[in-house]
């Protein structure tokens, strides 16, 4: 099997990742993605929130005024002389629809290239190595779902995943991520070479 | 409209990568871990740069949360990278998989929906600092 | 300083207007533990964008109003 060169990949996965951003204008995150689609209803929610907040800045800045001589009285929050600079509000969040696309699209484009490749079939297992390295038969279900619950609680407690922390963050250069990519990259290292090592 | 396009542009070329690349496949996945072959290592590595070259151009200036170091940033990596060396899947890859027609991603996918059920199930009761966002 | 100030859809609103800087000197830079949106995000839910620190929600007027 034929297999992109390096440079071809890092080019490709580059491009994507910042193709996302000019794009969407926010940072692309698989993970973030999925767990949104997880999270439907809490997403949905959250969608309708924050048209409503984003709708009308200037209601939302009178009704702050408001809500700070209120709580501070009016010695905190003098009469503005001159209209108030309009506050730049955050990037605008993707709606649950935009998340949706883009994981489906993923697995679209693989399924697509698989196809046309000719490589597309239904492989019931994960491969020679996968049968060789970790389990085959009954018990690779149980190790894939173990390892799966691995990848989602990990990946939802650091916040991302290799798109999340490691395209996205490293390229800016978060240190979070940058410590993040660094750990998950040891440690699948070290778990790599023990099951190679225990084949 | 554009986020919607932009988004499934993304994707779709994100999975016919991920799968060209051999993302999607174990063994090629193994040989990255193990440092037995080193071309998906350049690959990750090359795409970092391009993307901070890219970014740094574009984001210039732009309000993306600052993720500091934190407890859970370090603990959530590891269990990551563990879970990864053992499926090959992170997010992404799992999706690749199944678009390649490996069924048991599907035991994969269903451990990271798992996972991250049982992440925000514990959260809620024992209120621990995380990386996730609320929204 | 509350770590999660870059995500809040609040936080730039306090910061660029000199009016509302007093909300981020006494929660976010300072005892930003009290505040109602920090409490609520620990528990995973997602927290309102009209959530005051002070645990009160924003009163938009509506549209046209």
């Amino acid at each position: 099997m034929w297999f992109l060169p390096w440079w071809a990949g890092a080019l490709a996965l580059g491009t994507i990742c910042v193709g996302y951003f000019w794009l969407t204008r926010q940072t692309m995150g698989v993970s973030g993605s999925l767990y949104r689609a997880l999270d439907w209803r809490v997403s949905r929610a959250g969608d309708r929130d924050r048209e409503a907040f984003e709708a009308d800045p200037a209601a939302v800045e009178a009704a702050l005024l408001e809500a700070t001589r209120a709580e501070f009285g009016d010695d905190a929050a003098p009469p503005p002389v001159s209209p108030p600079p309009a506050a730049a509000p955050p990037p605008p969040s993707l709606s649950l629809g935009v998340h949706v696309t883009f994981l489906g699209a993923i697995f679209a484009g693989s399924l697509a290239t698989a196809w046309l490749r000719g490589a597309l079939h239904v492989h019931r297992d994960l491969g020679d190595e996968f049968g060789r390295l970790v389990a085959h038969g009954g018990r690779a279900w149980l190790v894939l779902a173990a390892g799966g619950v691995l990848v989602g609680f990990g990946t939802r407690l650091a916040g991302g995943c290799t798109s999340g922390h490691g395209l996205s963050g490293c390229g800016r250069l978060q240190p979070g991520s940058l410590v993040a990519t660094a750990i998950f990259f040891g440690c699948a290292v070290a778990i790599s070479l023990a099951l190679g090592a225990l084949a | 409209m554009r986020p919607h396009l932009g988004a499934a542009l993304t994707g779709l070329a994100l999975g016919v990568t991920l799968t060209l690349a051999g993302f999607a496949d174990y063994g090629e996945v193994h040989r990255m871990f193990a440092l037995t072959d080193l071309r998906l290592i350049f690959t990750f590595a090359g795409a970092v740069a391009i993307s901070f070259v890219g970014l740094g151009v574009l984001a210039r200036g732009a309000a993306i949360p600052r993720r500091s170091v934190r407890r859970s940033t370090v603990i959530g990596a590891a269990l990551f990278g563990v879970g990864w060396a053992l499926t090959g899947a992170c997010p992404g890859a799992a999706l690749a998989q199944l678009g390649n027609g490996y069924v048991p991603a599907l035991a994969s996918l269903g451990g990271i929906f798992a996972g991250a059920l049982i992440h925000d199930r514990l959260r809620a009761r024992l209120g621990w600092e995380s990386d996730a966002c609320g929204s | 300083m509350c770590p999660h100030t870059a995500s809040c859809p609040l936080f730039p609103r306090f910061t660029l207007q000199s009016a509302l800087k007093i909300w981020q000197m006494k929660y976010c830079e300072a005892d930003y533990k009290r505040c109602a949106r920090y409490q609520l995000s620990l528990s995973g839910q997602p927290v309102p964008n009209g959530l005051l620190p002070n645990g009160q929600l924003l009163k938009l007027r509506a549209p046209g109003g």
